[in-house]
């Protein structure tokens, strides 16, 4: 009996070994998969970004592309330009010689004084108070008959500033001046305006002016359905921040569709030297963060005031930036847009340098630093 | 008086819910016929021979509860939030390793001459060990917030050998007998790949990753192809369909002393597997070198998500050219066999002699963990045809217990054996709950 009562024992306690298991650790009871990576923090050096520059910028959105192309040209090495070619006036040659009294005598024309404003496309930049620098200005006339002809006139090539004081002017007297004929437009004032004037040229004006025309001058007109008599302005300048060059710009972006939710972000420090060669300087004011209702993300916060001083291309200013991304309580959520408030000016330790597509900006020992860990297979 | 010790070694045998030691357990079995395997100075009354037993031994320094934590809201990881880095990583071992062998001994022969016993066998052995740092887990729960992190010995490794032994045991007196094994090794096979080296820098320009791996492949089944310095690939490997010949060799040694003073008293001490196996690495290979991270640097056109993704795996893929071995030839490893060391002591009950009770102690320098365990046991009889032992103490990875059993049919003796810690097993799983020391062993033998 006792024998059997051993085996039995032992037998039973044998069985109760092998099936030991702890059921707090039972892995058909629920398990919670949710783990957080690096809970203290994480170091993700990213390097350089960029250069992301104007001309990418560019192409890389077709209409802000069309709209600068249509206002600005770009040198060989991509520096911007504005153009333009405006006529002062304008008449038939036809008409005119119609309305000469005696056409079999030589005719003192008086035409009077005639002015006109040049650069159309500056002026649209100028609203947005951009300078200009390398301003050539090119004053010619279109001589439409066989024989030269002489000018006579005052002209008065005047630039103003924003307020339209006018800041410079120039005059250049014209006595018989000789007007050979040609199929081409006449250069007869050629003008580089002062390096340190970004006053676009804003009027030009021919006082006075006559055209001595030559006898039987009907007879004279060189064949064409638009001979005229022509007086007109070919500007050329390169836009360039000045002084006065100044705003401020809030701009929201939507639909941006970032699940950050999931991840459970509590606290995010991007470091990055700013290498900037854009001429002005550039303060970002706030950054909001939008839900998917578009109301702000009061929760989270970013470093504000972050300055960003200008540079030029070959000597681009460096800006140590450490930008923030903080939630205050609980963690970062979902991100449907963001709003940037940011102020652009003129940068005094950089002066006047014209705008070309090379400008950018690059991000030299950028990193991440995420505080708080990464949560990854969260509910 | 007889009934009480009985039923005291029976409770205490109760604590340990009746598992036992497989080897040590032959120390405590009746007659347990390959006993020289534990001491080569203790051998059975009978001759014998044996076949195909299989021993399977584990030790993992880690299980199921060093990773994973019950709570309220399910069983989580040491990677959730709720877990703090200090209970997380105070779990974690420096060296999260597990260590294991496979033994199949195929033929064993006892042959008993006067005051002498010859023993014979041809086994196979087939050891494996898989280990991980610390210093990753400690990355992945608290991040980078060290600027040195050492990787290293992240690897896994395997090898398959042939022992073959002759073992002699001999009586000095009717109170002392010592005994020798020597154990010839032929390596078949084998595998490894593993960090020697893997130190992580941090600084703020980035990461600077020192790395020293090698992949070894001693093996007439396969051959690398290419030239000595250059990069492999796996389509490198190919079969070589040579008949598997050795591919290295060694020599082992089991030592033993047992003293009896009487007819009831035995003690045991011995020191087995001193030796090593040496392995032609013909297939050998390695990498070494710095390799840097220092960001993505991104261009315009990188910065889209096809950009980002695109830049990552090119990262990853120049990292992990960077750890692609090298050929390099005729390399031999010379490896020191993990050795034990055994001291024990058996008391059969003078007027019981159904009932032995004793203790055994032990230990071995695995290469990551070395374990050690002391334990008490008691080996009871209560049919001449049933054998039945258990034990239990403490070790390494805490308590432990053991159990085993020994059924003899006319000649035949069948005996099963398992030992192990309190660990547990998950349900429906062979997962460890806690760090523990596991060794199942079955066999048959035949008595001449």
């Amino acid at each position: 009996m006792n024998h059997r009562f051993l085996l039995l024992s032992s037998l039973a306690m044998l069985l109760l070994s092998v099936s030991c298991t702890r059921s707090e650790y039972d892995p058909s009871n629920r398990i919670n998969k949710e783990m957080t990576l690096f809970g203290e923090e994480v170091y993700v050096p990213v390097g350089q970004v960029g250069p992301v520059t104007v001309k990418s910028l560019l192409s890389s959105s077709k209409t802000i592309g069309d709209l600068v192309n249509t206002l600005l040209k770009e040198e060989y090495d991509g520096t911007f330009y504005v153009e333009s070619d405006d006529a002062i006036y304008a008449y038939n040659a036809y008409r005119q010689a119609l309305e000469i009294p005696d056409s079999s005598q030589p005719y003192h024309w008086d035409i009077g004084s005639q002015s006109g404003s040049v650069a159309s496309t500056a002026f649209l930049l100028r609203m947005f108070n951009m300078g200009f620098v390398n301003q050539h200005l090119t004053l010619y006339v279109l001589n439409p008959i066989t024989e030269s002809l002489n000018l006579n006139t005052d002209i008065w090539v005047r630039c103003t500033n924003s307020a339209y004081v006018e800041t410079y002017s120039k005059e250049f007297k014209m006595e018989d001046y000789n007007l050979k004929s040609s199929y081409s437009k006449i250069p007869i004032v050629k003008l580089d305006l002062p390096a340190d004037l970004t006053d676009m040229v804003s009027r030009v004006e021919f006082n006075d002016l006559t055209l001595d025309l030559p006898a039987k001058v009907g007879d004279k007109i060189r064949t064409s359905d638009d001979a005229k008599y022509s007086f007109g302005a070919q500007y050329k300048a390169n836009p360039a921040p000045t002084e006065n060059f100044s705003f401020a710009q809030a701009f929201s972006l939507s639909n941006l569709n970032v699940p950050l939710g999931k991840f459970k972000l509590h606290k995010c420090v991007l470091s990055f030297d700013l290498e900037n060669t854009l001429p002005f300087d550039v303060t970002v004011r706030s950054i909001k963060l939008m839900n998917k209702k578009g109301d702000y993300i009061t929760d989270v916060v970013f470093s504000s005031d972050i300055k960003i001083m200008g540079g030029k291309p070959g000597a681009p200013a460096v800006t140590p930036v450490e930008l923030q991304v903080e939630a205050l309580e609980g963690t970062i959520p979902d991100i449907e847009g963001v709003a940037v408030d940011v102020k652009i000016a003129y940068s005094p330790s950089v002066g006047v340098v014209p705008l070309s597509s090379a400008m950018g900006l690059s991000l030299k020992s950028a990193s991440v630093k995420l505080h708080g860990g990464i949560t990854l297979f969260g509910k | 008086m007889k009934k009480i010790i009985l039923y005291i070694a029976l409770f205490l045998s109760a604590g340990t819910l009746l598992h036992g030691q497989v080897y040590q357990q032959g120390f405590f079995l009746k007659d347990y016929r390959p006993i020289y395997r534990i001491n080569p100075a203790l051998f059975p009354d009978s001759d014998f021979i044996g076949g195909f037993e299989l021993t399977r031994n584990k030790v993992q320094n880690y299980g199921v509860s060093t990773f994973y934590y019950p709570t309220d809201d399910g069983l989580v990881s040491g990677l959730n939030e709720s877990v703090s880095a200090d209970q997380f990583l105070s779990r974690v071992p420096d060296i999260v390793a597990r260590q294991g062998e496979v033994g199949l001994n195929l033929f064993s022969y006892g042959i008993r001459r006067g005051n002498g016993y010859h023993s014979f066998e041809i086994g196979f052995r087939l050891p494996t060990i898989i280990s991980a740092p610390k210093g990753i887990f400690e990355l992945l729960k608290r991040g980078t917030v060290e600027n040195q992190y050492n990787l290293s010995d992240l690897g896994v490794q395997y090898k398959a050998y042939v022992e073959l032994s002759y073992g002699y045991g001999y009586k000095l007196s009717d109170i002392v007998s010592i005994g020798g094994r020597a154990k010839v090794l032929l390596a078949l096979h084998g595998m490894s790949y593993r960090f020697t080296k893997l130190d992580v820098q941090k600084s703020d320009a980035g990461y600077t990753i020192y790395s020293q791996a090698e992949l070894d492949l001693p093996s007439r089944f396969y051959k690398i192809d290419g030239f000595p310095d250059q990069d492999i690939n796996l389509s490198d490997i190919h079969s070589s369909y040579k008949f598997p010949m050795p591919t290295g060799g060694g020599a082992a040694f089991d030592l033993g002393v047992a003293v009896t003073p009487n007819e009831y008293l035995t003690l045991s001490a011995s020191i087995l597997d001193l030796g090593a196996l040496a392995m032609h690495y013909g297939n050998a290979a390695v990498s070494t070198g710095y390799q840097y991270f220092n960001g993505l640097d991104l261009s315009y056109d990188d910065l889209n998500k096809n950009g980002l993704t695109n830049k990552a795996l090119e990262i990853g893929k120049k990292f992990l050219d960077g750890l692609r071995p090298r050929l390099r030839y005729n390399k031999w490893r010379f490896e020191p066999l993990p050795f034990t060391a055994n001291l024990g002591i058996r008391y059969t009950l003078p007027n019981f002699d159904q009932l032995r009770i004793g203790a055994i102690a032990q230990y071995t320098n695995y290469k990551y963990s070395p374990y050690w365990e002391t334990r008490l046991g008691a080996d009871y009889t209560p049919f001449k045809w049933l054998d039945l032992t258990a034990s239990f103490g403490r070790g390494t990875y805490g308590f432990l217990y053991g159990f085993g059993i020994s059924v003899h049919v006319s000649r035949f003796q069948v005996y099963y054996g398992l030992e192990t810690g309190t660990c547990g097993t998950q349900k429906e799983t062979i997962n460890l709950i806690d760090p523990s020391h596991r060794t199942w062993s079955i066999g048959l033998t035949y008595d001449l």
